[in-house]
């Protein structure tokens, strides 16, 4: 059971009062107050505070259940909140969800692509359709770019891999120049290696500015590359954890404290 | 290019890699074809019948020996209505209101011998023209394509990687 001592509160409220600092005036890609949402009578979040800045990767890790893919859905706007304010980008999902999915990219935990097509026809089509018409050239330097080997291009995507699926994902996120990444379990089935590949291209992305947030299970691969990471319980934010500074966390810990509702 | 042009150019080329849709299509057209070839043979062998039993009731009519033109409205006529050019590409009535129309004084009948009155009702549904393939089969294909396409996004996991790139449903609708 996670812990609900002094040590918890004091990381909280440190985050919290960082972030609510009128005097900061920070501007969010991803931001949710006070959310409460679910679907039906059943009610899945409740009260959640998330705000993910440009050029930050935030890792949200939870039970099943816990409410990771509804918080997706929320951005999304697949998902409208029963109370709250959802923004991305500072569009409401649900008032204004062409504006705000022009603003994002996401990428699902199984990347479904049209088995049909080809690497560089998927993006290309994809691209087209979020209004954005680019050359098969430039397509093929964003597909060199996520990792994707030359040969594979012009391959149809029916028979790559998982970790194949994410490079093309990975290449039309960058491509869209979006300021806001949505993860669903980015790591789950990829090999140690190719989990370290797929982080390596969420920093070439963080350095671009855009702000990420994954949903996980994998308090490893989020240790390695979130600049938070964010616990939720029961569809409430249980606790905030920062990478630097003095409330650096502790992966031993937090392993300690969460291991067994996360794994 | 509007989204949902774009989604019809990329279910255009779908169609066109998979086997079945190109099978579909190939079917359809040949079977057009055969219709056509049907429906102008059904028509022309109709047409030579009906021609013959006019020559016969004319002859019957032209034989009969002198009469008083009264006597003659009395034993009246036979009219075999021949087929319109365009029936062979749908026949249209012509099976259900008769082709066949005896003319006699003082009463106004009507035609008689309808194909309808030896079959059921379903007897639109048996007539192999081109228009039976383009207005009934051709429908319902259509209907299936655009359905499975639909269908197909969902089931495939596409649906929300497409709406994630801010096409809207009624777009994805119209492209289908």
């Amino acid at each position: 059971m996670p812990s609900t001592g002094a040590r918890t509160m004091e990381k909280r409220l440190s985050n919290d009062s960082r972030q609510n600092d009128p005097s900061r005036e920070e501007q969010y890609v991803l931001e949710a107050r006070s959310v409460t949402a679910g679907y039906g009578t059943k009610t899945i979040l409740r009260d959640l505070d998330l705000r993910i800045r440009p050029g930050e990767i935030y890792a949200l890790l939870g039970a099943n259940g816990a409410g990771k893919t509804t918080t997706l859905s929320l951005f999304l706007g697949f998902l409208a909140p029963g109370r709250g304010e959802v923004r991305v980008d500072g569009c409401d999902p649900v008032a204004q969800p062409g504006q705000a999915r022009q603003r994002l990219a996401y990428i699902p935990e199984n990347v479904a692509l049209y088995e049909h097509l080809t690497a560089r026809e998927n993006v290309a089509y994809l691209l087209d359709l979020a209004g954005q018409a680019e050359n098969g050239a430039a397509i093929g330097t964003a597909l060199a770019g996520a990792g994707l080997d030359a040969a594979a291009h012009d391959r149809r995507v029916s028979g790559f891999s998982k970790g194949m699926r994410q490079k093309v994902a990975i290449a039309l996120a960058s491509m869209r120049k979006v300021p806001a990444l949505l993860l669903d379990e980015p790591t789950s089935g990829l090999d140690p290696q190719a989990t370290v590949e797929f982080n390596r291209l969420l920093d070439l992305l963080r350095a671009q500015g855009t702000g990420i947030l994954m949903v996980t299970h994998d308090l490893l691969s989020a240790a390695d590359v979130a600049d938070r990471i964010g616990f939720l319980d029961a569809g409430s934010l249980r606790e905030e954890v920062a990478a630097s500074g003095a409330d650096r966390f502790d992966v031993r810990a937090l392993h300690r404290r969460y291991g067994g509702q996360i794994a | 290019m509007s989204a949902a042009t774009r989604i019809a150019r990329e279910e255009w080329r779908y169609l066109l890699r998979d086997r079945a849709a190109v099978l579909s299509l190939l079917l359809l057209t040949v079977l057009t074809l055969l219709a056509a070839f049907n429906a102008y043979e059904h028509q022309h062998n109709v047409n030579a019948e009906r021609a013959h039993y006019q020559a016969e009731a004319n002859h019957a009519f032209e034989s009969q020996p002198d009469r008083h033109p009264h006597r003659m409205v009395h034993f009246g006529h036979f009219l075999f209505r021949p087929l319109n050019p365009l029936a062979a590409f749908d026949p249209g009535i012509d099976g259900f209101t008769g082709n066949t129309l005896f003319l006699e004084g003082h009463r106004q009948n009507s035609a008689n011998f309808g194909d309808v009155r030896q079959h059921s009702l379903l007897l639109r549904f048996g007539q192999m023209t081109p228009a039976f393939v383009l207005q009934v089969l051709a429908p319902l294909l259509l209907v299936f394509f655009g359905h499975a396409g639909v269908a197909r996004e969902r089931e495939s996991g596409t649906l929300r990687t497409l709406l994630a790139q801010g096409v809207r449903s009624r777009e994805l609708v119209m492209g289908k």
